[in-house]
């Protein structure tokens, strides 16, 4: 005697919770990349930003995540003068007033604490 | 203390383009002459990540290259392009004693005008994301 038994499984529902997770993960990256880089912006502006008329430091600007496809995310941010790189760039022998490198800086400061950003974006976020 | 701007002007002084160490070529430091000239200088990156499977512990760091010529001349236009050209290298060896080895420098985009300096002269900036054997003492 025998007996046959079928299972049918429909992975449709949990194809599309996996999907809409994905989804959510990659809005969810890029609101902490905003945050990240509205950070960066700030510790540039307080802390290196050479300042003459201000216009440079008032220039900054950090955009609304954008989305590249099913899988990137983008945030586009930085200084809208037009001597804005100019003076980035600036060698220090140039005997300019502040710091040139003035964003590199700031990024550099708050990637050596990157992980900690995200695990506690995501944790807000999701 | 060598650092990946020492062994980069290494590779650049060898690439055959006309650049000689403490003649025309420095590190860290632009002095006023000669007026055609090219600058290295070192500033941090991602700092250190470790190897896994295998492949070696590696320091990111960022090298800024400012070329420089008489205002009168296109001459650091057409260096820092050849600079360019000649300064993205994968697996460099120094010869140097002491010199760091790089795995690989790669550009963040081709030299641009940075405007003139305090003495009018042209001046060119371009950005390596330089990437360092990490030598791990056991």
């Amino acid at each position: 005697m025998s007996s046959q038994f079928r299972v049918h499984i429909d992975t449709q529902r949990f194809e599309r919770t996996l999907n809409e997770f994905a989804d959510q993960t990659v809005t969810t990256a890029g609101e902490v990349l905003y945050q990240v880089a509205q950070t960066i912006l700030t510790v540039s502006q307080s802390d290196y930003v050479p300042v003459v008329t201000g216009n440079l430091r008032a220039s900054g600007f950090v955009d609304r995540p954008v989305r590249h496809g099913a899988d990137e995310i983008s945030v586009e941010m930085g200084y809208s003068t037009s001597y804005a790189w100019a003076r980035h760039e600036a060698p220090m022998d140039w005997g300019q007033a502040g710091h040139s490198k003035y964003l590199e800086r700031a990024i550099v400061d708050v990637l050596s604490d990157v992980d900690r950003y995200f695990t506690e974006g995501f944790r807000r976020f999701m | 203390m060598t650092t990946a701007a020492d062994t980069l002007a290494e590779a650049l002084e060898a690439a055959g383009i006309g650049l000689t160490r403490a003649v025309n070529l420095f590190v860290d430091i632009l002095p006023d002459t000669p007026d055609l000239c090219v600058a290295l200088y070192n500033n941090p990156g991602v700092g250190v990540t470790w190897g896994l499977a295998g492949n070696p512990a590696a320091n990111q760091v960022r090298v800024q290259i400012v070329t420089r010529s008489d205002p009168r001349q296109p001459a650091a236009r057409t260096l820092a392009q050849r600079i360019h050209q000649a300064a993205s290298v994968t697996d460099y060896q120094p010869v140097g004693l002491n010199l760091p080895r790089i795995l690989a420098a790669m550009s963040a985009g081709p030299p641009a005008s940075i405007g003139r300096d305090p003495s009018g002269r042209a001046s060119f900036s371009e950005n390596l994301d330089v990437t360092l054997e990490e030598v791990v003492l056991s």
